[in-house]
């Protein structure tokens, strides 16, 4: 099992499209950061304190790296995915296309075997990419702007003390290394349809902008929906910076998440260990 | 009997007398005058420096007490110096001895009031045309040496700030500056205020939002405790330490 996850690990790191989200974010963090150290930063906190700067006057490097590294990881959430899906949607689809599934499936070795294999180097490729992107908006953002207290703006004002913080933001990011694992593994299923990569990237991202719409907009049919579909879960790795963490919903959170995850895997497995293989 | 009426005459005179002598001690002088003598001992203040601790308690605001430097200078200069996130209260936080500088404000005697025992006179104070952010004060002043020992300011916006004041006096080498010790401002925010954000017609708890909030209009009533230490007077701080230096402070002017 080992060998066969090297080898796919080989197959996904030696293509050119792997690193398309690396050079998409390696971009467009540095070029954010600068802007804001280049006067974006005071435009950001005018805009941001507007409303409480008629009654106070705001002192103190708040808008540091870790709240710079902690708004990042909001404001690109629903860019990540499209990043995700471009590698999780070629592990199945990417060989039917290239018709290499006859050759791949003439080895002693099962389906299941194969596919389980595909599916975690998706898993590897997902954690690699969101620690990246966390690690490169963290990093920067602390060089560019220092350290300080982190001001969490949810339900109010809430203030961390900075020796807190690389404990929670460790935390936060597995959870959303977690959250990122349901999208890769839903477009791993859809991967598991078609031969046409294409096609999972699509139909990854159409079931992750419908599910935000349903989820944001405040009808009462949406709003009864909301529960099942997993997009609603994706900010489990913000609660961790309430007052208190309100652990029992991160656990709850956490059993759903990885109840979707391997929903989906698990009916990747039947239906590709089903499928006629015609190419 | 013409006797008794010219004693009488006598006794009412007597009375009126006595009754506009201790109305003109009450206010014996102008309210322009009172606050002219608040801001005399300042007059040579031409900057300061101080250390703050803060305890904040209002709603919405869940924060650690904090500790900040604060640098004033002549005629509103402000700069705060923390690590932390430090809201300091509009018009009450900094101490402004020339906050209420007759030339620059209207002022009115109200009434003559006891406040915690003390006998106290309560003016209003109206700022001048560059203020646009209060609409007026209500100013207690008495004690001795006289001093404001209360402040309630009113915004335009609605926010209501009651600050209590008490003074130490500072030794800074010949010098002898009245200068607070603690202030205790109670906020009360207006009701019904609605931001933008909380009119938008999507759902705000949703996962794409979280994260890139914005604090909203405050309500309800909030508390904010500061005591004053090492104080530093007239140590010629440099203008440059007042621009927007956004890298760990803030400044205002």
């Amino acid at each position: 099992m080992i060998r066969l996850i090297w080898f796919e690990l080989i197959k996904t790191f030696t293509r050119w499209r792997t690193y398309i989200g690396f050079i998409a974010f390696g971009i467009i963090v540095p070029l954010v950061v600068t802007g804001l150290k280049l006067g974006g930063q005071d435009s950001f906190k005018r805009h941001l304190f507007s409303l409480l700067q008629n009654d106070f006057i705001i002192g103190g490097n708040v808008l540091n790296g870790w709240f710079f590294g902690f708004f990042f990881m909001g404001a690109l959430w629903v860019h990540v995915p499209v990043v995700l899906t471009i590698v999780a949607g070629d592990q199945i689809a990417g060989e039917g296309n290239a018709g290499t599934f006859r050759f791949l499936l003439t080895h002693s070795v099962s389906r299941t075997r194969i596919i389980t294999a595909k599916f975690i180097v998706t898993l590897i490729y997902t954690a690699v990419m969101v620690l990246f992107i966390g690690g490169l908006t963290i990093g920067l953002s602390l060089c560019a702007f220092g350290g300080g207290d982190l001001l969490v703006i949810r339900k109010g004002i809430l203030v961390i003390q900075e020796a807190r913080l690389p404990y929670l933001f460790l935390i936060a990011y597995g959870l959303a290394t977690l959250a990122m694992f349901v999208v890769s593994s839903l477009c791993f299923l859809f991967s598991a349809f078609t031969d046409n990569p294409i096609g999972p990237i699509i139909a990854t991202m159409a079931v992750i902008i419908v599910s935000i719409i349903i989820i944001s907009l405040p009808f009462d049919l949406f709003q009864a929906v909301r529960p099942y579909l997993f997009v609603n879960y994706f900010d489990a790795w913000q609660k961790v910076f309430d007052d208190p963490v309100p652990w029992d919903i991160i656990s709850m959170n956490i059993a759903i998440l990885a109840g979707f995850m391997i929903t989906f895997f698990l009916a990747a497995v039947v239906y590709f260990s089903r499928k006629d293989i015609l190419s | 009997m013409k006797r008794a009426i010219k004693v009488k005459a006598l006794f009412i005179i007597l009375l009126l007398i006595l009754f506009i002598s201790i109305t003109v001690s009450a206010q014996e002088s102008t309210p322009q005058q009172v606050f002219q003598a608040i801001i005399k001992p300042y007059q040579t203040l031409s900057d300061y420096t101080v250390k703050i601790q803060a305890k904040v308690m209002v709603p919405g605001f869940r924060m650690p007490d904090f500790a900040a430097d604060l640098y004033f200078k002549k005629p509103d200069k402000l700069h705060i110096e923390t690590k932390s996130f430090a809201p300091i209260p509009r018009n009450s936080g900094f101490f402004d001895p020339f906050q209420f500088d007759p030339g620059k404000n209207r002022i009115t005697f109200i009434q003559a009031v006891k406040l915690d025992g003390m006998q106290a006179e309560l003016y209003k104070v109206e700022p001048g045309e560059s203020e646009t952010r209060v609409r007026f004060y209500n100013v207690w002043v008495g004690g001795t040496p006289r001093r404001i020992l209360q402040v309630e300011n009113h915004s335009f916006k609605g926010t209501k700030a009651l600050v209590k004041l008490t003074y130490k006096n500072v030794e800074q080498g010949h010098e002898n500056w009245l200068m607070p010790e603690k202030a205790h401002i109670h906020l009360t925010f207006p009701e019904g205020m609605q931001s933008q954000d909380n009119s938008s017609f999507l759902i705000k708890d949703n996962p794409v939002a979280a994260g890139r909030g914005k604090p909203e209009e405050m309500q309800g009533e909030g508390d904010i405790y500061i005591s004053y230490r090492d104080w530093h007077i007239n140590t010629g701080l440099d203008d440059s330490l007042f621009q927007s230096i956004m890298k760990s402070t803030s400044s205002t002017h």
